[in-house]
Parts: C-alpha cells; sequence; structure tokens
C-alpha cells in the first residue's frame, strides 16, 4: 500500500541499495581496489588503504537505515527517532536524513 | 609479577561468573528440544543485537585481526568489507528463512533445505558440511582463550592449558543450559568488548606513537608493504589481489550461511527484529578500527613475536596501563572466544543430531537431548585436539572454513527463490562444490591467482546447480509455489496439514 508524497517510492530504495552494494563490491576487489589501495592520502589520520573500507562501512551503514526507514514508511509505521538504541560510533543520525518532507501520520503505537 | 598475579585473579573471577550466569540462565528455558535448540522463540532486540555480535565478534576479531594487522598490514582489511558485504543479503533472506520456519516449524538450516528439496542424504550431507566447517571455528576460539591465558599468567599457563580451563568451563554452562544461557552470557561478554576496545584502540597508538597519524607516518616510512592492500602474505611476501578478492567473495558469501546465525532467523521475535540486527550489525563491523589499530601499533615496537595472534594482549600487557583495566580487556577478549565458542559447540551438535542422525532414527526427547550434550563433548574434544598444533593463524583458519560453508548459500537461495530448483540439482551443486572446494583445499598450489578454493567450488556449483536442476523433471508445482509464496509472505495455497 504505497503513499503518495515526497518519498522516493520504495523499489527505487531497494534498487539504490542494492546497486550500492554492488558498487561497494567493485571498489574492493580486484581489479577496481586498485584504485583504493595505496597509503595516501591521510584521511582523518588513518592512510587511504584504510580509511576507503572504514568509510564504506559507515556508507553500507547508512544505505541499510535508509533502508529500513523507506520499508517502515511503506508499511505505514512513521520511521521514529533512531531504532530506540543510542547511536554507535557511525551513527548517521536521528530523523530527517532522508530530507524529504512528510504528510502528516497518525501516530502508531509500537 | 604482582601484576600478572592481579590480572590472573581478574580473569579467575571473570571466568566463575560467566559460569555462574550461564548456570542461572539455563534454568529459565523449557525442557523440550525446541527449548533447546531454539531458545522458545521469545528472543528480543538486546539480546538478539548482543548474541547476534557477541557471536560474531570473536577470537578471530580480537585476536587474529590485529595478529593480521601487525603481520600482514592491509591483508586484513579484508575482514572489515567482507562484514558489511556478507550481512547486507541477510535482510532480504534472513525474514524469507524466518517465514518459512514459522510456517512449517523449521528450527536448523538443513530442514529448511529439506523442507524444499525432500531428502534426508541433503540433510546428512549439509550436517556433515556444517560439522566440517564448525571445527576449524570452535579451534580458533579455543586457542584464542588459550592465547590470552598464555599472555596474562606470563607463559606460566600455556595455551593448552588455558584452552582446556576456559572450554572445560563453556562445556559446563552449554550442557545444562542450552540456549538461554548462551543469550544471557554472550549479553554480558558482549558489553566488556565493546565497551574497552575503543578505548585501548586509541590509548596505544597515542601512548606508543603519539597518535593514530604519527603511527602510520612512522610505518608508511619504514615499512610501506604493510599500508597497500592487498598487504603481505603470512611469511612476509607480498599477497596477490586473487587471494585478497576471493577472501572477501567466499566469506560474504558465507557469512549467513553459518547455521549458528542462519538458525537465529527461527528464534526471532518477528521480521522486524532480523532487519534491525543486520541494520545495526555495521556498528559492530567499526569495533574492528581499535583493535587494528592496536595491532598496527605493535609493528614499530614488537619485534618477531613468535605467533603474531599474541600481539594484542602482548601489548596491553606490556603497557603502562591501570591493572583493572588491562585485566577487563583480557577477560574481554576471553569472552569473545568463549560467547562465540558456547554457540558453535551447541550449534554443531543441534545440527549433527537435527539433520544428521534423527532423519534416518527417530529419538525420543530425551535420548535427543542426551545426545546433543554427547556430541558437544566430542566436537569440544575433536576441536581440542586441532588447537593443540602450533604455528596456526586464527584468520586462516575461519578463512579455511569458509570454503565449505559458502557452499550452503547456492541452495538456500534456490529453496527461496527459485521454484525451478530441483532436489537432484541442490544435492549435485552441493556435492560438487565441495569436492571443488576440497580437492584446492588440499591442493592449493593448483589454484589460479591464488583464488580461495571455496570461490572455486562456488564457480563449479553454481552451473552444476542450474544444470541439473533444469535437466531433470520440476518439483510438483503446488510443492515449490507454496514454499517459495510462503518466504515471500505471500499467502497463495493454504498450508497443507503436517
Amino acid at each position: 500500500m504505497k503513499r503518495p508524497g515526497g518519498r522516493p517510492p520504495l523499489r527505487a530504495v531497494r534498487v539504490g541499495v542494492t546497486l550500492f552494494f554492488v558498487l561497494y563490491l567493485l571498489t574492493v576487489v580486484w581489479p577496481g581496489g586498485i584504485l583504493f589501495a595505496g597509503p595516501e592520502p591521510f584521511i582523518l589520520g588513518l592512510p587511504f588503504s584504510f580509511f576507503w573500507p572504514t568509510f564504506l562501512v559507515v556508507l553500507g551503514f547508512g544505505a541499510l537505515v535508509l533502508l529500513y526507514w523507506a520499508e517502515e514508511a511503506d508499511r505505514g509505521h512513521p520511521p521514529s527517532g533512531g531504532t530506540g538504541t543510542s547511536s554507535g560510533p557511525g551513527g548517521s543520525g536521528g530523523p530527517g536524513v532522508s530530507g524529504s518532507p512528510r504528510p502528516v501520520q497518525e501516530p502508531r503505537g509500537e | 609479577m604482582s601484576d600478572t598475579l592481579v590480572i590472573t585473579g581478574i580473569i579467575a573471577v571473570y571466568l566463575a561468573v560467566t559460569l555462574w550466569v550461564g548456570l542461572r540462565g539455563g534454568r529459565q528455558s523449557s525442557a523440550s528440544v525446541t527449548g533447546y535448540v531454539a531458545g522458545d522463540r521469545q528472543f528480543g532486540l538486546l539480546v538478539m543485537y548482543f548474541v547476534t555480535g557477541a557471536t560474531i565478534f570473536s577470537a578471530f576479531a580480537f585476536l587474529g585481526g590485529p595478529g593480521w594487522a601487525y603481520s600482514r598490514g592491509a591483508a586484513a582489511f579484508y575482514i572489515l568489507s567482507y562484514a558489511v558485504l556478507g550481512i547486507a543479503p541477510w535482510y532480504a533472506l534472513g525474514p524469507r528463512a524466518a517465514r518459512v520456519g514459522r510456517r512449517m516449524g523449521f528450527v536448523t538450516q538443513a530442514q529448511l533445505l529439506v523442507g524444499r528439496f525432500p531428502s534426508r542424504e541433503l540433510s546428512a550431507l549439509v550436517a556433515l558440511l556444517s560439522v566440517i566447517a564448525f571445527i576449524p571455528y570452535i579451534t580458533l576460539q579455543m586457542r584464542g582463550a588459550g592465547i590470552v591465558i598464555e599472555a596474562v599468567t606470563g607463559g606460566l599457563v600455556p595455551l593448552w592449558a588455558g584452552a582446556a580451563v576456559a572450554y572445560g568451563i563453556v562445556l559446563i554452562y552449554v550442557l545444562v543450559g542450552g540456549v538461554a544461557a548462551v543469550g544471557w552470557t554472550n549479553t554480558l561478554q558482549g558489553i566488556f568488548m565493546l565497551t574497552l576496545a575503543w578505548i585501548l584502540g586509541i590509548y596505544l597508538p597515542w601512548s606508543l606513537h603519539g597518535g593514530v597519524e604519527p603511527m602510520f607516518r612512522e610505518i608508511l616510512a619504514e615499512r610501506p608493504e604493510l599500508l597497500a592492500v592487498p598487504g603481505l602474505t603470512g611469511g612476509g611476501e607480498p599477497w596477490g589481489w586473487g587471494a585478497y578478492s576471493s577472501a572477501i567473495l567466499v566469506s560474504a558469501v558465507g557469512l549467513c550461511m553459518w547455521p549458528h546465525l542462519f538458525m537465529k532467523a527461527f528464534t526471532a521475535k518477528d521480521e522486524r527484529t532480523i532487519r534491525r540486527t543486520v541494520v545495526l550489525m555495521p556498528t559492530f563491523t567499526l569495533f574492528l578500527i581499535p583493535v587494528f589499530l592496536i595491532g598496527f601499533a605493535g609493528v614499530m615496537v614488537v619485534e618477531g613475536l613468535d605467533q603474531p595472534d599474541f600481539i594484542l594482549p602482548h601489548l596491553i600487557l606490556s603497557a603502562e596501563l591501570p591493572i583493572l583495566l588491562v585485566g577487563l580487556f583480557c577477560a574481554g577478549a576471553l569472552s569473545a572466544s568463549m560467547s562465540t565458542g558456547d554457540a558453535l559447540l551447541h550449534a554443531t551438535a543441534s545440527v549433527a543430531v537435527e539433520d544428521g542422525i534423527r532423519p534416518y532414527r527417530p529419538l525420543s526427547e530425551g535420548a535427543q537431548r542426551a545426545l546433543m550434550r554427547v556430541l558437544v563433548v566430542v566436537s569440544g574434544a575433536v576441536a581440542y585436539l586441532f588447537a593443540l598444533d602450533e604455528d596456526q593463524s586464527l584468520v586462516v583458519l575461519l578463512l579455511s572454513s569458509y570454503g565449505i560453508i559458502a557452499q550452503l548459500a547456492p541452495p538456500i537461495v534456490a529453496a527461496l527463490y527459485w521454484r525451478r530448483a530441483t532436489t537432484a540439482g541442490a544435492v549435485a551443486g552441493l556435492v560438487a562444490g565441495s569436492v571443488v572446494t576440497l580437492s584446492f583445499f588440499l591442493r592449493p598450489e593448483l589454484s589460479p591467482w591464488g583464488i580461495h578454493e571455496g570461490v572455486l567450488g562456488l564457480v563449479v556449483h553454481l552451473p552444476v546447480l542450474v544444470g541439473v536442476s533444469l535437466a531433470t523433471r520440476p518439483q510438483p508445482a503446488e510443492h515449490a509455489h507454496r514454499f517459495v509464496a510462503a518466504a515471500a509472505g505471500k499467502e497463495e495455497d493454504a498450508p497443507a496439514a503436517r
């Protein structure tokens, strides 16, 4: 049951997230990985070869959060502030990450 | 010397508390086999998070990871990538498995496969492969426990003895408690690990090198080969892209296929819990950052350590740190191995009995539980014997297991998604893939570009699965369609009475 509004459709999010993970894979294995394999430049104190896979973990977390929220919204559950646990390192923040305006929704008990 | 005594005391207290919690937790589970295997299906998100994280985060990550960072440099980074790439598919697979599991009462992975591909032989084969893959995984946990205890006691308690003590305790609470005990002890241990890893991972580079960046600048100046992917082999030679890439691939494909992780689909409270766990998993992967930093911190400081897997406890113990912190951290590293080890022992026995024996010989519930207990002890003993072999890398042990475990992915995916898959195709693919994997495992020099034997197995497995399925008669439409529809959450037909 889809809601009209400014939110990207679930299918687009699913495709996008899947594509993201395919690209992820391509940048860490041969041959794409060669581009991200060198120690320079240093970012946040880490050699690039360490920074890149780390950064991908954070992006991967973000992609999964996005997917989860898109699915929850599609089911009619408005996304709450995070998933109820305290945000660990690399947490992508509270609601509003996706940025699009939402129609007013009935509160749902959890 | 008194420092050693204090830290040893902390470890001893920690072991005693763990045993107590495990014994206490055990009394809450029901006596039925379902209770023993599936924890009565009442696990909330919190326990699920820590249980999943703690069972994934083990001696492999805490000791093996830094060991590779220290001796092989950027080679360790493959772990970061496979951890996330491997868990992402579970977002779709986990709920599917949970749906069919709930509908048809599965408690093990093999039951799901046999539910779709009826065959006792398939069940036994899956059980056999699972047990074969579990043993090195348990072995590395035992070695990990032995490493921590040997390091903490300054060599007074050698690896083989420390491993025996730690796993004696694990055996006791697994035999008594079952899955509920595992949940409670893992929650406790998970909190230890997660809290202390970051503190020490930032502190050690700072105290030894003046900071993370200065540390890496030093390494870049003196040993630049450690900072370029794919890093080095165990012997110090440059590692190859074929091996590095295939390590990521085989581990990512295999990650959700571990029976003890897969089975969690059947114990989760609901599908939402599964999805939430997947989403949160990358946060666990980030805990590898500080432990890798600890490994790198040792590069310029510790010369020629006999076994690189000792680097983390070695550095922690030789740094000028409050004894309590050191003790708790070592207890955390110990707990990482024990928490995964207890889940693995339990899973090994469950799979062997449920999937290897029961399809052939019906057993009473009491006999099943007794047999499981016997198998816990037996598999523990076998794994322990392998653990006595010196000079084994913890990471290499797990990588070896992945070749076999990854072979479970094609039939699982086919069962849940592909209506045209047949039992013959599933069995043929699994046999072909496993034979190829085993062959290249025994003769690694034959592998092109150093590609992992599990990937070569998959390269053969997939065409055989597809080809034999298409060449054999399709499964009865109602059966295959109903199964896949149930997995997809669509109520196409009423479920047949069991």
